[in-house]
């Protein structure tokens, strides 16, 4: 079935009680939130439930999307970001994490296209490989206190610990790779891109 | 673009601002639109963390479970809403349309006698106030005179002296007896039976020296209409021999020397 929003933003269709939008919504982006969980949480079944816990909020809070504060993915990621950190803070997953960190995710799940969208996964291959490339722009010590914030959830005390640093140099750090992350981004026509996908 | 609310909005992206920066920056970019800009841009630029990982497909049951969960809350939603619309179509059809123009009269009587009530409360909030910032300030007066009350009794229960005055005349009962704490420089004197002295005069302690040089002032004070009156000295002077005390009568606030005849006095 194809749903008449098929194109653009999808939450103000799933907003309306569009349950297809909601399909469509989760075959655009699962496979990058579900690439995210599992590396947050390094487990596939917590990625899993929380994945579906982060479409049932999109389906239940759809209407909370506001686009001149951010993109359509970046509203996804976020709830599915702060879901996952929630839970690796409540269940003390830090250890489990780190032992799987160094596993490999089995091939058989790295292929994505199912076919559907295929201009869609090809701007979405566009945007990862600049993003990879304005991230690899930037100082080893300010991608590392990017990546603690991001994929741990450690605020900027805990960075500033577990470097051994100051914390007003942590901020400092973090404020400087936000805006060279912004301005290589934004140089690269990334932003755009990212709100049509 | 304001450099201070790029910065903070710059780590509000990555969820380093601390809850009072959060609430100063989002009242700030409900009215500036570039920081309101940026801090999209840097939510983007966040985002774009987890497109940079290669995608995993979820599990393809997953999807299904997830979409049949869905469909069945959209049909709950769905039968919610029209029993509710069925229900107010009901209420609609079988009261009658005075019940809500009386409805309506009721409410606003009783909003009215709300407002009325909440005024009085409000007035009878702002009166126990004031009774209790008077309770309040009554109590601190007390507490002080307390204080001052066990200053008085601990230089009377250390003293090293104690003087008695008596009168100088045989038609007054009055006397006072002086507690005279050296080591600490302090006097307590407590009068008994005198006559209470007119608002144009003060009673008047001397120190009656034994060097023969003038009499030395102590204090004043008045008596009470009971006759009774004390008087705390914190500065009882320690170099001079003192060979007695004496009470006059001065005009109002005392005088250098006295100048009354003596009505009570005692030897050290």
């Amino acid at each position: 079935m194809t749903s008449p929003a098929t194109s653009g933003n999808l939450l103000p269709a799933i907003a309306a009680g569009d349950t297809v939008a909601v399909a469509d919504l989760y075959d655009r982006h699962g496979a990058t939130l579900h690439a995210l969980l599992l590396r947050i949480l390094g487990d596939r079944s917590d990625a899993q439930e929380v994945l579906q816990e982060c479409f049932l909020q999109a389906w239940r809070r759809a209407a909370d999307f506001d686009p001149s504060r951010g993109s359509e993915i970046a509203w996804l990621v976020s709830i599915a970001r702060n879901r996952a950190i929630d839970r690796l803070r409540s269940r003390n997953l830090r250890s489990v994490r780190e032992e799987e960190a160094g596993r490999e995710i089995p091939n058989e799940l790295q292929s994505v296209d199912r076919g559907e969208g295929a201009e869609r996964q090809a701007i979405l291959g566009e945007l990862r490989q600049r993003m990879r490339a304005a991230l690899d722009e930037l100082p080893e010590a300010q991608r590392t206190a990017l990546e603690l914030a991001y994929f741990q959830g450690l605020s900027q005390s805990e960075i500033a610990e577990r470097l051994g640093e100051p914390l007003g140099t942590i901020k400092t750090r973090t404020q400087l790779a936000m805006k060279k992350l912004r301005e290589s981004l934004k140089g690269l026509g990334w932003f755009d891109d990212a709100r049509r996908v | 673009m304001h450099e201070e609310f790029d910065e903070l909005a710059a780590l509000e992206a990555m969820g380093g601002a601390n809850s009072e920066e959060s609430r100063r920056l989002a009242e700030h970019c409900a009215d500036c639109i570039p920081c309101s800009e940026a801090l999209g841009d840097y939510r983007d630029a966040a985002a774009g963390f987890a497109i940079a990982l290669s995608p995993v497909p979820p599990r393809r049951d997953a999807r299904d479970s997830l979409l049949r969960q869905i469909e069945t809350e959209a049909v709950a939603d769905s039968r919610i809403a029209e029993a509710t619309e069925d229900a107010a179509a009901a209420v609609r059809r079988t009261i009658p349309s005075w019940w809500f123009a009386a409805a309506a009269v009721f409410f606003l009587a009783l909003f009215g006698w709300s407002e009325l009530r909440l005024r009085a409360l409000t007035e009878e909030m702002r009166v126990l106030q004031t009774e209790k910032d008077a309770i309040s300030e009554e109590n601190m007066r007390l507490a002080s005179e307390a204080r001052a009350a066990h200053a008085r009794l601990d230089t009377m229960r250390s003293a090293s002296q104690l003087v008695h005055l008596a009168a100088s005349a045989d038609t007054t009962r009055a006397s006072a007896n002086v507690f005279m704490d050296g080591a600490r420089h302090r006097a307590v004197v407590v009068f008994e039976n005198l006559e209470q002295n007119d608002s144009g005069h003060s009673y008047q302690l001397w120190i009656i020296r034994g060097d023969m040089k003038p009499p030395m002032s102590v204090g004043v004070f008045d008596a009470e209409a009971d006759g009774r009156a004390e008087l705390e000295v914190s500065d009882m002077p320690v170099d001079v021999p003192i060979a007695g005390l004496a009470v006059t009568l001065e005009p109002r606030g005392g005088l250098p020397a006295p100048s009354g005849k003596v009505l009570l006095q005692g030897k050290a």
